[in-house]
């Protein structure tokens, strides 16, 4: 704990504030909640749609490496049928349809910008930098909504409320410009799987545990040898869901991964305010 | 019990809270109090806490059948619905303005014997508002509901490392505003050295 921390934490120490809990507002909202827990009816699954695949820019790019991988990981889970009973399915396609956030986090090995400009992604030792996606879908779940990156070189794109902003911590400037400049053009769900089910081969699957948190997962290679890529990816058993995945520009899954996102994670709904973006002092706004 | 037993028991019990009332009840019961604490604490004010409590856990019972996971991340679950729901509502500028009014009468009609802890809330208040929901958020449960910061990092969806350097500029924004009392109490840390 720092001196600011170690500050604020005394002065709030001393404060008095009632924040005892009310027991007749508990037990009245307890009685309220079953109410509505005997009376609810039974959760029906969202039907599955078909979306189409638009490239609408070469920042989608980036975008879209994201999204393959989790589709990916999703279009394995339901091609194999022969694992573990423990690994259900229908429980795995019900779950994932229930998401319509998305975050991811780890690292890509070509600089940033690189892809944002369309260029291929290409394994260059020494270029590796830290990436964070937000995305949210829209209502229809057809494609994102609002969409976030944050760089490790401080770099920013954000897109909240078809607007779309784009810091550069080097030049302190914000770009922005109407409309979502970043999106993800298909949410991965439904029958979009089984396009991405066309292009990836040799899969195998083994079980053992995670590395860090010692659960039980499958962990899946497969290559796609029309792009010259493979993956290797980590599902949580309980969950049925990816949390880790790794991308090679190769098909040997060979050298330093050009992508390794060591957390995955899967939201009912973002936090709205992920994605509002807040000018940094200073900077210099550029509307285009 | 280790571990594994621990999780394995979690998931039981949230499974059954699924189909059985009586396993909602229990899970309520152990997580009322953490909720109506953080809405207490973000929104300083004890009707409106108790009215997002509400909200929040009527929201749980309309989405705990889409819930994966142990108790742990349900917990986490349950802040991010409440975060949500705390944002929403301070997000109603009348609302926010009351709840500073409702502040400043309540410190007024103290005694004087506790006036200064009063003037302190009010204070709190005034700066905690000021900041963006988010950095609200982290200050909230960083130093009122005391979790660590992976804990705060899967409520917001982001990495312990970006929740860092978050809190840091929260709490540099609150040096600025709370200038006089980080101060005072820099002199008495000094003098303490």
């Amino acid at each position: 704990m720092n001196n600011d921390e170690r500050q604020f934490e005394d002065f709030v120490s001393n404060i008095k504030f009632d924040d005892t809990p009310d027991s007749d507002h508990r037990n009245k909202l307890e009685q309220d909640l079953l109410r509505v827990l005997t009376k609810q009816p039974r959760h029906k699954q969202q039907p599955l749609k078909i979306w189409r695949i638009i490239m609408k820019s070469n920042m989608t790019k980036l975008a879209t490496a994201a999204v393959i991988i989790v589709a990916v990981v999703l279009t394995v889970t339901i091609l194999d049928r022969t694992v573990t009973p423990a690994w259900a399915i229908e429980d795995t396609v019900k779950a994932l349809d229930q998401f319509n956030g998305i975050y991811l986090s780890g690292v890509f090995g070509v600089p940033i910008e690189k892809i944002s400009r369309g260029e291929d992604l290409v394994l260059r030792d020494g270029e590796n930098m830290s990436v964070e996606f937000w995305m949210q879908a829209n209502e229809e779940r057809t494609r994102s909504e609002n969409y976030r990156i944050e760089a490790g070189d401080g770099t920013v794109w954000s897109v909240c409320n078809n607007m779309t902003y784009k810091y550069d911590p080097k030049n302190n400037t914000v770009r922005v410009q109407s409309g979502r400049g970043i999106e993800m053009s298909i949410w991965p769900c439904g029958d979009y799987l089984s396009k991405v089910q066309e292009f990836m081969q040799d899969w195998q699957v083994m079980y053992g545990k995670d590395a860090v948190t010692g659960r039980d997962c499958a962990f899946i290679t497969l290559s796609n040898p029309s792009q010259g890529q493979s993956w290797w990816l980590e599902i949580d058993l309980e969950t049925n869901l990816p949390v880790r995945a790794k991308g090679w520009h190769n098909t040997r899954r060979e050298g330093t991964p050009s992508m390794n996102f060591q957390r995955i994670i899967f939201f009912e709904k973002l936090p709205d305010d992920i994605f509002e973006f807040e000018i940094p002092e200073g900077a210099t706004v550029i509307e285009e | 019990m280790d571990n594994d037993s621990k999780a394995a028991d979690d998931s039981n019990l949230m499974a059954e809270t699924r189909s059985n009332p009586a396993a909602f009840v229990r899970l309520y019961r152990s997580h009322y109090e953490a909720v109506f604490r953080y809405c207490a604490h973000r929104l300083f004010e004890r009707q409106a806490a108790e009215d997002v409590t509400s909200d929040v856990f009527l929201k749980v019972v309309e989405n705990i059948h889409r819930f994966r996971g142990n108790e742990q991340q349900f917990r986490c679950w349950l802040y991010r619905i409440a975060t949500n729901a705390v944002n929403n509502y301070l997000r109603k500028t009348a609302r926010r303005n009351r709840l500073l009014k409702v502040a400043c009468e309540q410190a007024n009609s103290r005694g004087a014997d506790c006036r200064g802890s009063a003037d302190k809330l009010v204070l709190l208040r005034e700066a905690v508002f000021s900041l963006k929901p988010r950095y609200q958020t982290i200050i909230t449960l960083r130093f009122f509901e005391k979790l660590k910061l992976t804990e705060i990092a899967e409520v917001l969806a982001s990495s312990p490392g970006t929740v860092r350097s978050q809190l840091a500029r929260a709490l540099a924004k609150l040096r600025k505003i709370l200038a006089t009392e980080f101060t005072e109490k820099s002199e008495v840390i000094e003098n303490e050295q």
